[in-house]
Formats: structure tokens, C-alpha cells, sequence
């Protein structure tokens, strides 16, 4: 362990604006990417549920 | 008469008869290296000229193919014997020889403006030679990736300009050197670099065509 | 004999199942919770063991941590350029569909690598080059990478139709991927001052304790990428073949 304390490690030796921003913008990217695909696909899988629905109702 | 000759002729004679696609690009040239040493007055010559090159090419892309995509001829090319490569080559060449030369030609006279000249002017003259048919190359490919794209003047900039970069570097730093074999040796780059270009995209060039008239 | 040819076709027969885009759903559905779960797993040791237990660097303090997201997005970034443009050549050799669709879904992807790389890079730079931004060999090719990646992507969603965008981007992927070196080389003419490669085969320029966390997160950024690229990819199937009969008869739970 190379910090004693929260906030040696959030200092990160003087460091701390720079790592935290870096690795904050990476995890924000990250998560809006993987957000919006999972959304999408949410969003199809719904839609071709309601197709398939429909023709139900249309077969009938 | 070879046919690629017939095809350099007729594109050459199209632009003599509307003689604004050859001071378009010329007129543009001139502005740009005016108005970028009025307004800096300490501006390094040949990034001026390169830049202004780049430009200039990417904005006489579209015309390239764009009314013969609109009037049929692309299919005429298709569909006809010759090779589709020597055509192209020839296609290039003459929109090279039209919207480039003309300024090549002329750099002695800008090289006053531009406080270049002597020695500097010549290596820049040839390293012009050299790099801005590959520019030529470059932009025939991105005008027919974006043919019968609406607005896609904004988009072939997007496309080609990356792969303009190579040459943008390698003709800026023939002037930067300092030494006649780092010269040689970036000249020798840069006519590689051209080489590689005429090989390989006259058929890109072409399989983008086909894709587009399929 | 014939089992021998059998089983020699085994590779080849499970390829073209797989190039179809139903099976391809369905294969994709079973695996990319694993790849989350290598993400989350590669995430863990990474961040933990990168964050707090590896040494600093006796140049540059705690600084250096920034590597743990710089390098892993700057190298998947080039990584997923060469899947796009592989993708896209086997789209348009074998005109497989579900290749085009892959590739597709790449770009994004590897666009916000890039600007991940990109960002973090010039905040790394500022404490240790004193300046956000500097035209050197490696940050100035994966800003021309940022601008192919932009490129591709405006051609595909610019052209209406799918089929010509398909060839139309494809040609461009591969043009790009033959540039990058290329591009490369010469910027590295122009001027350098980044430091040396940081992993490198032949000479350990860094110490085992801060290798691994660092080899974790590319793992952990790859895993993340294989995710998000099959999700998308299922999302571009659905949405292409949503006429199709199998899409029609997909039993879809909540």
C-alpha cells in the first residue's frame, strides 16, 4: 500500500487533480458508451416484441 | 492517338472553354498567400504555400467527377475496354494539371511576397512536384466517396483531409532541412510516398466508382 | 479419413454459422456477460492494484498513474481501428453482412478510445511537459486517427443508402488502416518529444509492479470493448433484419 491515509490518496502527491480528471473522464466515457448501446438494444428488443405482438393480434 | 491521351485532351479542352475552373483555383491560391502574409507578417513561406496547396485541393474536389457522375459518363467508363486504372490516371492528372501546375509554375513570382527564394524556392518548387499530384490523388478519392451525397463538400474535407497529412509534413520538412542529403533523403520520401500513391489509389479510385454506379 | 476431413471442416462450418447474423445473436447473447464480467474483474485488480499498491515513479511521483487509462485507450484505440478495417475488407471479400455490421459498430467505439487517449494525454502532459498540448509524433497521430474514426462514421450516416454506405465506409476503413503507419513515420520526422514506448518487448522499461495492473486494464478496456461491440452489433442485426422470419419468431423475455 503506497498511501497511509484518504487523503494521501486523494492528493496522489500534488498529483490528485490531474489522475482524478483522467480517470473521471474515462469512467464518464466508458459509462455513457455502454449506456446508450444497452439502451438502444433495450429499446429494439422492445420494438420487435410489439411487431411480433402485433401480427399476433393481425393473425387472429 | 492513345486513348488516355483522348481523355487528358477532352478534359483539358472542357476547361479551357470555361476557363473559371482554372483561375477558380488559381484566384484562390493567390488570395490565400496575400491575406495570410498581410495578416502575419513573420508567416514561414512554405507552410503558407502547403497549406494553401491542401486547401485548394480539397476545395476543386468535388468538381472532379461531379457532372460526369450526373450526366452518365462514369457508367461510359465502366462500361468501356480501357482499363479503368489508366483512365482514372488520366482523369487525375488533368484536374492535376488544371487546379496545381498553374500555381507551381507561378512560385517564383509569390516567392517575393513570401520572402522565399534562391535555393529554398527550387527545393520547394520540386517537393511541390513531387507531393501535390499526391494530393490530387487523394482528394479524387474522397470527391468519389462523397458523389451523390447532398452537401458533401463539408464531408470530403473531413474524409481526405488525414490522408493529406503524410505529404503536408514530408513537403514542410524538405524546407526546414538544413542539410542537401536530409533534402535528398525527404525528397526521396516524398517521391516514394507519390509512387505508392499512383499504384494504389487509381484502383481504390476505382472500386469506389463502382461502388457508386452499381 | 472421412472423420479426419470432417473434423477439418469443423473450423470452417462454425465460421460460416456464425457469419449469419441469427446465429450470431444468439452465440453473442450467451458470451458478452462474460466479457462484462472480465471487464468488471480486470477493472478491480487493475484500478486497485494500480491505484494503491504500485509504486510511484521516481520521476514522476503519482502522476504517472494517468498510464493506467492513457495507454490501455490509446492502444485500443489503434486495436479497434485494425478490427474495423479487418471487419471491412472480409465485408466486402466475402460479402458477409454481418461484417459490415461489425465494423460499424467499432467506430464509436474506438472514436471515444481516442478521445479518452486524447484527453487524458494532454492532462498527463501538463504537470510533466508543462503544456496541455504539444505537436508531438504520438498525440498528433491519434488526433489524425480521431478525424479517420469522425470520417468514417459522418460517411456511413451521410449516405442513405445502407448498402452503398457499407462499401462506401469499408473502402474508406481500410485506406485509413494502410495510412496509419504511414502517418505515423512521418509525424515522427517532424518532431518528437513524448517519451519512450512504454511496453516493450525486448528491454523491461517498467517495473513488474506497475506492469501488471497496467496489462490489467488493457485487458479490462478490451473486455469493455467486446462488450459494447456485441451489444451494438446485436442492436444493427435487429434493426436490418427486423423484416426477416427469425427475427419474427425471436422469443424476447423481459
Amino acid at each position: 500500500m503506497q498511501f497511509t491515509n484518504f487523503e494521501q490518496f486523494f492528493a496522489m502527491g500534488g498529483y490528485g487533480a490531474y489522475v482524478w480528471s483522467s480517470f473521471g473522464i474515462t469512467a464518464l466515457l466508458l459509462i455513457w458508451n455502454s449506456g446508450i448501446a444497452k439502451y438502444r438494444e433495450f429499446r429494439m428488443r422492445r420494438e420487435v416484441k410489439q411487431w411480433q405482438l402485433q401480427e399476433k393480434d393481425d393473425s387472429r | 492517338m492513345s486513348p488516355y491521351l483522348y481523355i487528358l485532351k477532352t478534359d483539358l479542352l472542357l476547361a479551357f472553354r470555361h476557363p473559371v475552373r482554372i483561375v477558380e483555383p488559381f484566384a484562390f491560391f493567390v488570395l490565400c498567400i496575400f491575406s495570410w502574409t498581410f495578416a502575419t507578417s513573420s508567416s514561414n513561406g512554405a507552410t503558407v504555400v502547403w497549406v494553401t496547396a491542401l486547401l485548394s485541393s480539397v476545395i476543386s474536389a468535388p468538381q472532379l467527377f461531379h457532372t460526369e457522375y450526373d450526366e452518365g459518363g462514369i457508367e461510359q467508363h465502366l462500361l468501356s475496354s480501357l482499363p479503368l486504372y489508366g483512365i482514372i490516371l488520366a482523369k487525375v492528372f488533368s484536374h492535376w494539371l488544371i487546379t496545381q501546375l498553374p500555381f507551381i509554375l507561378s512560385i517564383p513570382v509569390w516567392g517575393v511576397f513570401l520572402n522565399v527564394g534562391g535555393l529554398t524556392l527550387f527545393w520547394m518548387s520540386v517537393a511541390l512536384l513531387l507531393g501535390t499530384p499526391i494530393l490530387s490523388f487523394v482528394s479524387a478519392l474522397g470527391a468519389v466517396a462523397v458523389l451523390g451525397i447532398r452537401r458533401g463538400s463539408g464531408l470530403v474535407a473531413l474524409v481526405i483531409m488525414p490522408l493529406m497529412l503524410p505529404t503536408l509534413v514530408l513537403g514542410m520538412s524538405i524546407v526546414e532541412a538544413t542539410t542537401p542529403e536530409g533534402i535528398k533523403s525527404l525528397l526521396a520520401l516524398l517521391a516514394a510516398l507519390l509512387v505508392f500513391t499512383i499504384l494504389f489509389f487509381p484502383w481504390a479510385i476505382g472500386a469506389l466508382l463502382k461502388v457508386q454506379v452499381e | 479419413m472421412r472423420s479426419f476431413v470432417g473434423w477439418t471442416l469443423l473450423p470452417q462450418r462454425a465460421v460460416h454459422q456464425l457469419s449469419s447474423p441469427k446465429y450470431f445473436y444468439a452465440v453473442s447473447r450467451i458470451i458478452s456477460p462474460w466479457f462484462a464480467l472480465g471487464f468488471l474483474v480486470c477493472a478491480t485488480y487493475g484500478l486497485i492494484s494500480g491505484l494503491l499498491f504500485a509504486p510511484p515513479d521516481y520521476q514522476q511521483g503519482h502522476g504517472f498513474r494517468i498510464i493506467y487509462v492513457h495507454v490501455p485507450a490509446a492502444f485500443l484505440s489503434l486495436i479497434i481501428y485494425v478490427v474495423m478495417a479487418s471487419a471491412s475488407a472480409v465485408g466486402l471479400i466475402f460479402r458477409v453482412k454481418l461484417a459490415y455490421m461489425l465494423a460499424k459498430s467499432c467506430a464509436p467505439l474506438g472514436a471515444s478510445f481516442t478521445l479518452i487517449a486524447l484527453v487524458t494525454g494532454s492532462i498527463w502532459g501538463k504537470p510533466m511537459w508543462g503544456t496541455w498540448w504539444v505537436w508531438d509524433a504520438r498525440l498528433t497521430s491519434e488526433l489524425i486517427l480521431l478525424f479517420l474514426y469522425l470520417g468514417y462514421m459522418s460517411l456511413g450516416l451521410s449516405c442513405e443508402d445502407s448498402k452503398k454506405a457499407d462499401s462506401l465506409s469499408a473502402w474508406l476503413a481500410i485506406i485509413g488502416v494502410i495510412n496509419i503507419p504511414i502517418i505515423h513515420f512521418s509525424v515522427n520526422w517532424w518532431y518528437t518529444l513524448h517519451q519512450g514506448t512504454t511496453l516493450s518487448l525486448t528491454k523491461p522499461a517498467i517495473a513488474p509492479s506497475m506492469l501488471w495492473p497496467l496489462l490489467a486494464m488493457i485487458g479490462a478496456f478490451f473486455c469493455y470493448f467486446m462488450w459494447v461491440l456485441l451489444i451494438r452489433t446485436r442492436t444493427e442485426i435487429l434493426t436490418r433484419e427486423r423484416q426477416c422470419q427469425w427475427v419474427k419468431g425471436l422469443g424476447i423475455r423481459d
